[in-house]
């Protein structure tokens, strides 16, 4: 696979050097020296100098890459840079680093669907450590439209007793496995929750509130 | 017309004014609270009371002697919040004249694809990247060729 990616940073390094090692050939698109001294150094001849522009894109090969992925540390260079690589280019995949989570919708409104945000995973992360009253999301599936989520039965949950036929669940969501202790239960019509049980499911984004109510008081 | 100026330093201030002086609502947006001074302080109002003025009807002649103010709006031109807040929903032009090229243009585009301003216009300092700009079906305004071409024009004058 060929990937242009943009901003030779940490997180450009890193993923450069990652890609490298998979047999990808990557070129960097950097406008610090230093930076591009380092890349240089440490993986040959693979970076490009200067502020990412057409010209330099269209130097880089861009009209046979097969992935474009921007990662400087700005979103608007990130955007912009991603619609060129679309819209002009015509790269099949465009991926672009959000800095702000607050700017992925605008992405995503805009066309640039694949969003990559630090903040964002980070903070799920720490989410997904910290609550206990909450549906955990695990993954998310689908531009964001689906996610695959965690459910922790709590000793006062509406749910025991009960079999999983009872429970009629929403529509856009299905249960996929109990955790109960060391075992693992693919649920079935008849299977009962019990207290403690740590329950996955995958649900439409939009219905994981209420997937919630079946669950907890 | 309701306008919105994205960047309040010489440019945007410099255009606030002129719109201000031709009759129209003018909004300023600016990430630097400093930055509004550029208008003059006799023409800055809060952004609490810049809820979008709705123009005189056609049966109530507008007075051109009295001066509308400006308002302004603190916050970055590409947060769609702050966007809102300045009126975008309503507004009918969008100028986005801030020193970063790649500020206007997500601004302008968010103006032109979510908003669907009738009237978007950015302005580049690096005319290498007006090419970026067209291809994203923006128009645009250069002042660095604009000043070269003037100069260029002044100076075959002089002879």
């Amino acid at each position: 696979m060929y990937v242009v990616i943009v901003g030779g940073g940490k997180v450009g390094y890193y993923l450069a050097k990652d890609l490298l090692a998979r047999g990808h050939e990557v070129t960097i698109i950097e406008r610090d020296e230093r930076k591009c001294h380092r890349i240089q150094d440490d993986f040959g001849s693979i970076v490009l100098e200067g502020e990412c522009s057409t010209d330099l894109m269209e130097q880089a090969g861009a009209s046979r890459a097969d992935v474009f992925i921007a990662v400087t540390g700005e979103d608007e260079t990130n955007l912009v840079l991603s619609q060129i690589a679309k819209r002009f280019f015509q790269i099949p995949k465009a991926i672009a680093r959000v800095v702000n989570p607050k700017n992925r919708k605008t992405f995503n409104q805009l066309g640039i669907d694949l969003t990559v945000s630090a903040t964002e995973i980070i903070t799920t992360l720490i989410e997904q450590e910290m609550a206990t009253q909450e549906i955990l999301p695990l993954v998310s599936l689908g531009r964001g439209k689906l996610e695959i989520v965690e459910i922790h039965l709590p000793i006062d949950s509406p749910a025991l007793k009960k079999t999983v036929q009872q429970l009629s669940l929403p529509e856009d969501s299905i249960l996929i496995s109990i955790i109960r202790g060391d075992q693992i239960i693919v649920p079935r019509g008849d299977t009962v929750f019990r207290p403690n049980d740590t329950v996955l499911a995958l649900t439409a984004t939009a219905s994981a509130e209420k997937l919630k109510t079946f669950f907890y008081p | 017309m309701k306008a919105i100026v994205l960047g309040c330093g010489r440019v945007g201030a410099h255009l606030a004014n002129s719109l201000v002086e031709h009759g129209h609502h003018v909004t300023v947006m600016d990430r630097e609270p400093k930055a509004f001074r550029m208008l003059g302080d006799d023409l800055m109002i809060e952004h609490s009371d810049a809820a979008p003025h709705r123009s005189a009807g056609p049966g109530t002649p507008r007075a051109k002697t009295v001066r509308q103010k400006i308002a302004c709006v603190l916050g970055l031109g590409i947060d769609e919040d702050v966007l809102r807040q300045a009126g975008i929903e309503e507004a009918d032009a969008f100028a986005a004249v801030t020193d970063s090229d790649y500020t206007n243009i997500m601004a302008c585009l968010m103006a032109k694809e979510i908003f669907r301003v009738p009237r978007v216009i950015a302005r580049i300092s690096e005319p290498k990247r007006e090419k970026i700009f067209h291809q994203l079906g923006l128009e645009t305004i250069c002042p660095s060729i604009l000043g070269a071409q003037s100069v260029f024009d002044l100076l075959l004058k002089a002879k």
